[in-house]
Formats: C-alpha cells, structure tokens, sequence
C-alpha cells in the first residue's frame, strides 16, 4: 500500500482495510491477517497494525474471537458507511461547503449537477 | 529493559558528551535515536552494552550491569555497529563457530534472510562490499534471536531493494520479549517502523514518547497563516509546515524530520506539552 | 550460568578464535621453519659438500643461539599478534561481544600463544634437529672419551639437540619464554597501533633501568662486602638462581595479571 504523507498511519491501514472489505476482497465472517503478517506485508511496526484493528473493532468494522484472530463482522459494510459518512461530515463537507458558499452556487445548481453525476456515473451500470 | 541512570560519559575531559542522561526503554518496542552528528548517538549505543565505561552512572539490561560484559548478557545482546568488521573467512564457518554462543540461534530464519537479502553465498566475508557485509551481519544478528537488538544507522550502505526488505524484516522480529533501538538520522527510512522516539541533543534525553503518546499532543500540519497554538513552523512550498498543540485530539501523520528540528529548537515549548498532558 | 568460566563455552570459544587466528598462526609458524631449515640447510650443504667430519670437526653449536635466538623472536610476534583485534575499534566490538567471559577470552589467549605456540615451536625444531643429526649420525660418529673420577665417560659430540639443552640449569630460565609472552601480549592489549616495536621500545628502557637499579644497589651495598667462600659457591649459586627463578615467575604472572585487568577494560 502507498502511505499518505498526511494522515497518521494507523488510519491509513484503517482505509485500506475498509476498502478492501467494500471491494469484497475481505469478505464478510473472513480472517483478517494476523497483526504480525499485516505487519510484514505493509513493513509497519506491529504495534501500528495492532492500534488500527483496535479502532477497526471499536467501530464495529471486525471483532476479535480469543485465540483465534479477528474477523470482518456480518454489519461492516454498514459500520464502515457510518464511520466514512462520519469523516466525510466532518472533514470533507466543511471545504465543499465552503466552495459552495464562495463561489455562490445555488441548491439548485448543485442538486443538478448531483443528479446528473450519480446518472452518469452509477445509473448505467 | 535497558535502564540508563545518570550517565556522565566524556572522551576527554571537560567535553562531556552526556550529562546525568536518563534513560528506561522497555520491551516490546522498537525505539528510534534521532540526534544531530556528533551529538553522541553512537557513544550512547555503546554505553548501552558496556563496549565504553561511563565517567559515573549505571547501565542495567536485565537487571545486569553491562560493565561486567557477563556472558549470560552477552548471548541477549545483537549489535550491529556502523563501522562493521568481519574476519576474512566464508559465511559458513562463521556462522559454524559463532552461532553456538547463542542458544536461540535460528539456522532456517538466517538462511531465509540471506536468500532475501541475496547475500553471495560462496564469498568470504572480507570480501564483500560493505552493503553485502552489513546485510550478512543483520542476518546473522536478527537470527541469533536476543532480546536486545541495537543498530546504528542501519540502513545506511543498504542499497533501495534492501531497504525496503530490512523494513519488513525489522516489522517481523519485533515482538513482546524484545527491544530494539535503531540509531539513524535517515528518519524515512524507518518511518513508520519506529514506535518511540528518542531524541538526544545537548548531552541529555530531551524526548523519549511514543509515537501514539506524540500524536495525542501534537499536531503535524500544514497552514497557510500562522495562528496561537503553532508551536513550530517551518516554510514550505506556499503553506508552512507545523506543529500545533492538539487540543482536538487530531490524528496527524508525525513527520520526524519536523519534530526532530522542533525539538532541538523549541525544545521547551515541545516538551512542555508533554509535561501539561501527563499533569491532566 | 556461570559468567567467569565454563568448561564448554571455553571450548567455543577456542573454536571461534582458532578462525581468526590461524592465518596469523600459519604465517609466523611458515616463516620460523623457514628460518630454521635455512640454517640446517646451510650446514646440510657444507656436511653434504665436504661429506668428512673430521675435517670438518663440527658439532653444530649454531643449534643453540637458534634455538634461544628465534624462539624469543617466536614468541614474542605471536603474542603481538594474537590480541591484535583489540586494537582496532571495529574488530574490538566484535571480540568483546562474544558471549564468553573476561577470563574466558584471555585464557584462550595463553592457550593459543604459550600452550599450542610453545609445543609448535618444541615440534618443528626438534624434528628438523631429529632428522638432520639422524642424517649426521647415519655415516659418521664423534665422541669423547675422558676419565673422572675414575670412571670412563663418553661423551657423544654429535647430540640430539634435546639432549643438550634440557641441562640441569635451564630449568630456572623456563619462565622467560613465559616472560617474553605476557610482555608482548600486554603491549599488545596496551597499545592501540605499532604495539611489537612500542613493546619492544619500552621492554628495553624498563630493562635498561632495572639494570642500572640493580647495579647501582649492587655497588652500593655489596660491593667489597660480600665474602664467598669457595665451598658455598655453588649453593649460593643455586639459591641465586632459585630466586631468579621466582622473581621471574613473579613478574610474569603480574604481568598476565595486568593483561587480564587491561583487556577486561578494554574499550571499543
């Protein structure tokens, strides 16, 4: 994976795992690597992978079965939306926001553009 | 782990290289010394493992002076120095007539890493390039299995391939019985390997945290106007980069090179916030 | 774990050392059997060459003064040679982490250069010596036949060298080659570069100065005072030599003493 300069690391791994379960590569009820492999695979220290499943697992994204490893739970993908719609809100929406607030673009203008974005994009398929 | 009490060390006298140095580095961790050249990173390295005596103080691994260079020590202790020596003699009876002081060695991990590291396997050691020779003895030393794993620059000498396997190679043998204390002054080499850091600058310890302990105080951004709470700026390309407090609680990307130079320049402005955070 | 000594971390040890110091070993045990082959060489030739030994009425007295001569030399370079590592500061780090102990470490030292140094030397020059003179002695003969005491002695004039120079006396001298080793080992371990000619540097001043400090004493308290009478000489003799012998003993073993103390810190 290619790391963001900007972003702490463990939220980095944290995208990458999540983008992995919405693409199906983890499917629901999978083993997730152990901390150790992800570890090697993505050359991070343990103690990072083990602080992103922590977060990972607070957020309801996998859980931990003692012993046995942590596995991606049956209502990720809607754990995963909560937690994205979450940051999006957060992070990203004050910026469009504000764009939109500058530039002094109507609600209307906007919701055209919207409907005309999801048509060309995700209504064809 | 590693317990440093009032280290007092100079090569000649009136030129202290530390001053009543403090240090605790626990297991499970890998910890990252960051100092400026000269600042003694190496020299502490070396008081670490009792190879130089200090003027006064003590140094204590597994509750063991490291000045009696005990053998029970010893066999714990993987150094790999940054001004390597190997004998003139082939890997193999190296590896025959050092690996048994070591009851831990790992014969099948040492020959995974040196397939990995694609070390000439029919060539003696003196003859290999000092990349080569340094890759042989990180092989050599991760596979002896010690607790205590110290490395001085590393990855300098590793050419780009090899860097990126050391990097997995270091993930793969961290764990809970174990220290490492990796010195560098190439900080993205090992960026998001090291979990502590230590800088050493003035003859002491001026930060020892995790990296999770710095996230939680500081935060790593870029600005385009300087505000209050900006600890550290420096200009970059059409925005600064700095460091702020984190009242917020932001999880920023840690940029070691930033925090290295706010440090040493603003140390008590940076370490205060480590101060006021642990009174909370 | 004992962290002084262990009978199977010294031989480890030994083992490990042996790696490093071989090509030394090899090199300086090559040049001597070159130097002494050269020497019988030479008298081979001129035995081979005038083939009669009473013309050439030899008993090959070269041996001893080659034997003494090139044996000091012997030791002293593989006691120089063997602690070598020490002296630079990357090769130290390695030797003072090997898991052995400080004693450990420095009795493989008096292993490999007194132990296995010294029966090498024995070894090679008692067998050049063994076949030469068997070659000698294979056609022609010399002896001696005197009368003491009234008894007859035949005193053989081409002897094996080890039948002449294992005499009565040489047994308060055994602790110089003992001597010479723990001189240059700790010059060795003292010096960091140069250490055999700074050893040899300082074993000449220090020599010269007990000389001059013995003398001095001599003069000054003995001299004209002593009386021996004839028949106390030669107990006098032997109990001089005795104390020699263990002054000699004395100052090696606080040298090796200091050896110890000086590579146990040692710092890279």
């Amino acid at each position: 994976m290619d790391f963001n300069p900007n972003k702490a690391i463990y939220l980095q791994i944290v995208d990458h795992i999540c983008e992995n379960i919405l693409l199906g590569k983890l499917p629901i009820d999978s083993k997730l690597p152990s901390v150790r492999e992800l570890a090697i695979e993505i050359a991070v220290n343990p103690n990072t992978v083990m602080r992103t499943y922590d977060f990972l697992q607070q957020q309801g994204i996998i859980s931990n079965k003692r012993g046995v490893g942590f596995f991606v739970t049956p209502d990720s993908f809607s754990q995963i939306k909560k937690y994205k719609k979450e940051i999006f809100v957060k992070e990203d929406l004050p910026q469009v926001f504000k764009n939109i607030y500058l530039l002094d673009i109507s609600l209307e203008e906007l919701k055209e553009r919207y409907d005309a974005f999801i048509n060309e994009n995700y209504k064809s398929n | 782990m590693i317990t440093i009490k009032d280290l007092n060390f100079s090569y000649t006298k009136n030129k202290p290289i530390f001053s009543d140095l403090n240090l605790d580095l626990d297991t499970g961790h890998i910890y990252g010394l960051l100092g400026k050249n000269g600042a003694g990173k190496s020299t502490l390295l070396k008081n670490m493992i009792g190879l130089v005596y200090p003027n006064s103080g003590e140094i204590l691994i597994l509750e063991q002076d490291v000045k009696q260079r005990n053998p029970s020590l010893l066999k714990e202790i993987c150094f790999i120095p940054e001004d390597l020596y190997l004998p003139n003699v082939s890997v193999k009876s190296y590896l025959k007539s050092n690996s048994c002081f070591y009851p831990n060695f790992d014969e099948s991990y040492f020959q995974k890493l040196f397939t990995e590291f694609q070390i000439p396997a029919n060539q003696n050691l003196g003859n290999m390039s000092y990349g080569q020779k340094k890759k042989f003895l990180i092989s050599f030393g991760l596979a002896t299995n010690t607790k205590v794993v110290i490395m001085d620059e590393p990855t300098n000498g590793l050419d780009i391939p090899s860097k990126a396997q050391f990097r997995k190679v270091l993930a793969a043998v961290m764990n809970e019985d174990r220290v490492i204390v990796i010195s560098t002054h190439q900080v993205r080499d090992l960026d998001n390997l090291i979990d502590s850091v230590i800088i050493l600058d003035q003859h002491r310890i001026v930060l020892n945290e995790s990296i999770q302990t710095i996230a939680d105080r500081l935060h790593f951004k870029k600005v385009t106007e300087l505000s209050q709470d900006i600890l550290y700026a420096e200009q970059g390309i059409g925005a600064y980069n700095v460091i702020s407090t984190n009242a917020d609680f932001e999880d920023s990307k840690i940029d070691l090179e930033l925090l290295f130079n706010a440090v040493t320049v603003e140390n008590e402005k940076i370490t205060n916030q480590f101060l006021i955070a642990e009174y909370e | 774990m004992n962290n002084t000594f262990d009978f199977n971390r010294f031989k480890l040890l030994v083992g490990r050392q042996w790696q490093s110091y071989k090509k030394e070993y090899f090199l300086i045990v090559g040049v001597l059997l070159a130097i002494i082959l050269y020497f019988y060489g030479n008298e081979f030739y001129k035995v081979f060459k005038v083939g009669d030994m009473d013309i050439y009425n030899n008993d090959f007295r070269f041996r001893i003064p080659l034997f003494i001569i090139f044996g000091l030399l012997y030791i002293s370079l593989t006691a120089s040679s063997y602690f070598k590592n020490y002296g630079k500061s990357n090769a130290a780090i390695a030797e003072i982490l090997v898991p052995a102990s400080k004693f450990e470490k420095f009795l493989a030292g008096i292993f490999y250069t007194t132990g296995l140094g010294f029966v090498t030397y024995l070894l090679l020059f008692h067998i050049v010596d063994f076949g030469f003179m068997n070659y000698v002695r294979s056609f022609t003969t010399s002896t001696t036949t005197y009368v003491e005491n009234g008894k007859e002695i035949v005193r053989d004039n081409l002897p094996y060298l080890h039948k002449i120079i294992y005499i009565d006396p040489v047994k308060y001298f055994v602790f110089l080659p003992f001597t010479i080793n723990a001189l240059f080992l700790l010059g060795s371990i003292y010096f960091k570069n140069k250490h055999f000619i700074k050893t040899i540097v300082s074993v000449a001043v220090y020599a010269g100065l007990c000389f001059f400090l013995i003398y001095s004493i001599y003069r000054l308290f003995f001299l004209g005072h002593m009386q021996l009478e004839e028949n106390d000489y030669i107990d006098n003799k032997k109990l001089m030599l005795f104390l020699f012998a263990v002054l000699g003993w004395t100052i090696t073993i606080i040298l090796w003493a200091i050896t110890y103390v000086r590579l146990k810190e040692k710092e890279a």
